[in-house]
């Protein structure tokens, strides 16, 4: 046991005093940190590329289009194109119904 | 327009009415066509069915990236409606695996008492299936890949990856019509033909409806509706797509490989 280790019988372990805390025949050590993580992080940020900007990001434009208060229902708010969609489909199913029935009522009569 | 809630009150919409009535003109459509001969109804059936898709589609997206409304309450809401829509396309689909085993397990007297029945030359499951099987595994590989690439803002790979996989939904479609043109047996030839066309059928009407889904999902992806932390759509279609790659895998097992 080097001299300047020795044993603390009020601690019940060995105390250095002063130098080194290393026992001889030990070598001092350091710890090494490990490097700091970092969460949530793409590693490999992607390059402004190409399809960034193409098509253009027409997003914003459409939100504040279907955000203004009109009082339109949301499949009527784009105007013409959208009733034109709406009373063609009610003429389609409501024609496509009528001839439905017409068609399975005269199939219950025999020729 | 203010809300001191989450949830999302729809406007009344047109389009539970013309699904409802253009579903019914469908069906009657099918008995005529069936009966009669004539397509006229089934066709008008068809389009009132095709344009209420696509415009109540159209207003859910107007709904979520025009309008704000897809709160985080609200894609819960939509997370479970998927959840419940995917588990009752695995029960549909295993009635169809119930009613293969049921006949080819314990094969009857009527069919030679073997499986596949006697006369019927059933595929060879190293070939066109193998290759399907190899397409559709590849695909969950490049929807994950355009999965990831939406969550770290990479758009060109997810542009890329997404219309990899819509490609590979396609081309699995093209080698199942060949498989079936080519098939030396029909719907009509004994139990066999009725539970191998049922059953991949269905597998391959699914395909299509989840490559539609994944192409709509890559129009938005290039109009920009997507961004890292919402895009739901996006991933309802990746849950759909994985569910038709297992059933796949549970088909090419069972009915081409065992069953052959």
């Amino acid at each position: 046991m080097s001299s300047d280790v020795k044993f603390d019988s009020f601690k019940g372990r060995l105390a250095s005093h002063g130098g080194s805390a290393v026992p001889s025949g030990l070598s001092a050590t350091t710890v090494k940190e490990s490097p700091k993580l970092i969460w949530a992080q793409n590693p490999h940020p992607p390059a402004p590329g190409f399809w960034d900007d193409y098509p253009r990001n027409l997003v914003k434009k459409y939100q504040t289009y279907f955000q203004k208060s009109d009082g339109l229902p949301v499949h009527l708010k784009k105007g013409m194109k959208d009733r034109l969609i709406y009373s063609s489909t009610m003429g389609i199913t409501i024609f496509g119904t009528i001839f439905a029935c017409y068609t399975l009522y005269k199939m219950t009569k025999k020729d | 327009m203010t809300h001191q809630h989450p949830f999302h009150l729809v406007d009344q919409s047109p389009w539970p009415l013309t699904a409802a009535f253009g579903a019914l003109i469908m069906t009657s459509g099918l008995v005529v066509w069936f009966h009669l001969g004539t397509i006229t109804l089934f066709i008008i059936g068809m389009l009132a069915t095709t344009v209420t898709a696509i415009s109540w589609w159209r207003d859910v997206v107007r709904e979520a990236t025009f309008q704000g409304h897809h709160t985080l309450v609200v894609i819960n809401g939509l997370r479970y409606g998927m959840i419940l829509f995917i588990t009752s396309e695995v029960c549909f689909f295993f009635a169809f695996f119930w009613a293969f085993f049921h006949s080819s397990l314990a094969p009857t007297v009527e069919i030679g008492v073997s499986w596949p029945p006697t006369g019927i030359d059933a595929l060879n499951p190293f070939l066109v299936p193998l290759l399907n099987t190899a397409v559709l595994l590849s695909s969950g590989a490049t929807i994950t890949w355009a999965h990831h690439s939406i969550i770290e803002n990479n758009r060109g790979e997810a542009v890329q990856a997404l219309g990899l996989t819509v490609i590979l939904g396609l081309y699995f479609t093209a080698l199942q019509a060949w498989e079936y043109l080519d098939a030396p047996f029909t719907i009509a030839d004994s139990v066999y033909g009725s539970t191998f066309f049922v059953a991949t059928g269905f597998h391959g009407l699914h395909v299509i409806i989840g490559t539609t889904f994944l192409a709509v999902c890559f129009f938005r992806l290039l109009s920009h509706h997507f961004s890292n932390h919402h895009h739901f759509g996006f991933e309802a279609a990746a849950w759909y797509w994985h569910f038709v790659d297992v059933v796949w895998l549970f088909l090419y097992v069972c009915i081409y490989w065992w069953g052959s």
